[in-house]
């Protein structure tokens, strides 16, 4: 069972084709849930004002979730996110951050039974300008064994970014389990603009064949949803 | 119409240093230029500062193309004015398809966007006729790709953008005998087809003696210190370069011998909820 609380009443739960439940968020959000089945929860930043996102959940024995963030606003993010994962129970994060603006993200995600499982996978391009603050916490608790929390986060930063700091943590206090953390935060490599350029790109098209290949939004299911956002990723590209 | 690449007293440095000291060169439409020399002497920065690579610096000199100003043009308004580099390292570009990549590419060429279908028609024949993986298009730009799928690569590009003067540096090497010849074959079809003039940068006298070179010149020092034709190709692969030292009384440039650091990072562990 999914909760969700808000201010704004534009929020909505949509499902789309393949069964997903899409939030598209407009405004400040509180979600809660405990899911004992199969899910896949997209959750969508929509709105054009400063926003929190908070959010706390339980995967219970034997569920599996599949969460996605998207976010593409050019306001401000806070996101806090809790989830417990219980005995081999399945979370599966893909997120997706364009920042513009400033982003606070805290991801806390909790191994709390055995034989359960956590894979993350964060992406972010940090705009002129744009802040991005991204933790993101795995936690293998005593008994939670064979058990396994694996992350990666990739950055990628263009000129004169306020901050792009992006910390990994893993917290572990049981033996049998496996766990492992991947980051990258940069620049473009000038070389790849170099080689894009030279083959007749401008800087602009560029960019924005590197931010489709970021966000991989083609791998959307929802086609009116995903011809939204490239819409909107086309509309910033031309505010650079 | 025939196109000119002209390069006026060419001086170059990287980070301060000066690589190219006074290059003379010019590039017409069907002509094929061999350029040779020992390895860091200038060859690959001479490409690279013609394509307007940022960090090659031209401190002196000109380079024109077709009368063009090419030094106060940006690197992509190079490329569609008609140059092409195919480079010894292409780069790899994860998440981008080679499909949407060249189409990108060559819409930049057009004013209207190209149909799909014509695209799609066009890249497969050329695919096939490189010899390459079906995917390739639905692929990733040279991720996960072998050298000599890289290096093939660049040439299916350079069949789809059908450059005016196109510039290969060590185009040949990662490629195995048939690739090369493969390679060559495409190269002498688009010089038929677009009167494409071309610079070339190998060690290998197999693969002019297939593009037939109509001239030749060797790079030391960041100089062209002799020129000619196939013959001098020909002399190069079986004397070497020391002869050329001797009589000219000069030396090669000899690659920076740095040391390499390694680092195995840090990790650090810390319980803070």
């Amino acid at each position: 069972m999914i909760e969700y609380q808000t201010l704004y009443p534009k929020d909505a739960i949509k499902i789309d084709q393949a069964g997903n439940y899409i939030l598209l968020v407009q405004g400040d959000l509180k979600i809660t849930y405990e899911l004992a089945k199969e899910s896949h929860i997209i959750i969508i930043n929509q709105a054009l004002q400063d926003i929190l996102i908070s959010e706390e959940g339980t995967i219970k024995e034997g569920g599996k979730l599949d969460l996605t963030y998207l976010d593409l606003s050019l306001g401000t993010l806070k996101l806090r996110s809790k989830i417990k994962v219980c005995q081999d129970a399945e979370l599966k994060v893909v997120s997706k951050f364009l920042v513009a603006g400033e982003k606070d993200i805290h991801m806390y995600y909790q191994n709390t039974g055995p034989k359960s499982s956590v894979l993350i996978d964060n992406s972010a391009i940090v705009l002129s300008c744009g802040d991005l603050i991204l933790e993101c916490t795995g936690d293998i608790v005593k008994g939670a064994y064979q058990s396994s929390s694996h992350q990666k986060s990739r950055t990628l930063t263009f000129k004169d970014v306020k901050r792009a700091l992006c910390i990994p943590k893993l917290l572990i206090d049981e033996d049998d389990v496996e766990a492992s953390h991947a980051m990258s935060c940069g620049a473009i490599d000038e070389e790849i603009m170099f080689y894009m350029q030279s083959k007749g790109l401008d800087e602009k098209s560029a960019m924005r064949l590197l931010i489709h290949s970021y966000l991989m939004l083609d791998e959307m299911v929802d086609e009116e949803l995903k011809s939204q956002l490239e819409k909107q990723v086309e509309e910033i590209c031309l505010m650079y | 119409m025939e196109h000119v690449l002209k390069i006026k007293d060419l001086h170059v440095s990287v980070d301060d240093k000066e690589i190219l000291k006074g290059i003379d060169l010019e590039v017409k439409s069907n002509e094929v230029h061999a350029l040779m020399g020992p390895n860091g002497n200038g060859k690959s920065t001479l490409l690279s500062a013609i394509m307007g690579h940022p960090r090659y610096k031209v401190t002196k000199g000109e380079i024109l193309f077709d009368n063009e100003d090419l030094l106060s043009k940006r690197v992509d308004e190079r490329s569609l004015l008609g140059l092409f580099l195919a480079m010894q390292y292409p780069s790899t570009i994860s998440g981008v398809t080679n499909s949407d990549f060249l189409r990108a590419a060559i819409n930049a060429r057009n004013d209207e966007p190209v149909s799909l279908f014509k695209f799609i028609k066009s890249i497969e024949g050329n695919i096939k006729k490189l010899h390459m993986k079906e995917d390739l298009a639905h692929r990733f730009v040279n991720d996960g790709f072998s050298g000599g799928e890289k290096k093939r690569n660049e040439i299916l590009q350079m069949m789809m953008l059908r450059p005016k003067i196109a510039m290969l540096d060590e185009i040949d090497s990662g490629l195995d005998v048939d690739a090369i010849k493969l390679v060559a074959d495409a190269l002498i079809e688009l010089k038929k087809e677009s009167q494409l003039g071309m610079i070339v940068v190998s060690h290998y006298e197999r693969f002019f003696d297939m593009i037939k070179p109509t001239h030749a010149h060797v790079i030391v020092d960041g100089r062209i210190v002799v020129e000619g034709d196939e013959e001098l190709v020909k002399k190069i692969d079986e004397d070497g370069y020391d002869w050329l030292y001797k009589e000219l009384d000069i030396k090669p440039v000899k690659k920076d011998e740095r040391p390499l650091v390694y680092s195995l990072g840090v990790c650090a562990h810390q319980r803070t909820i």
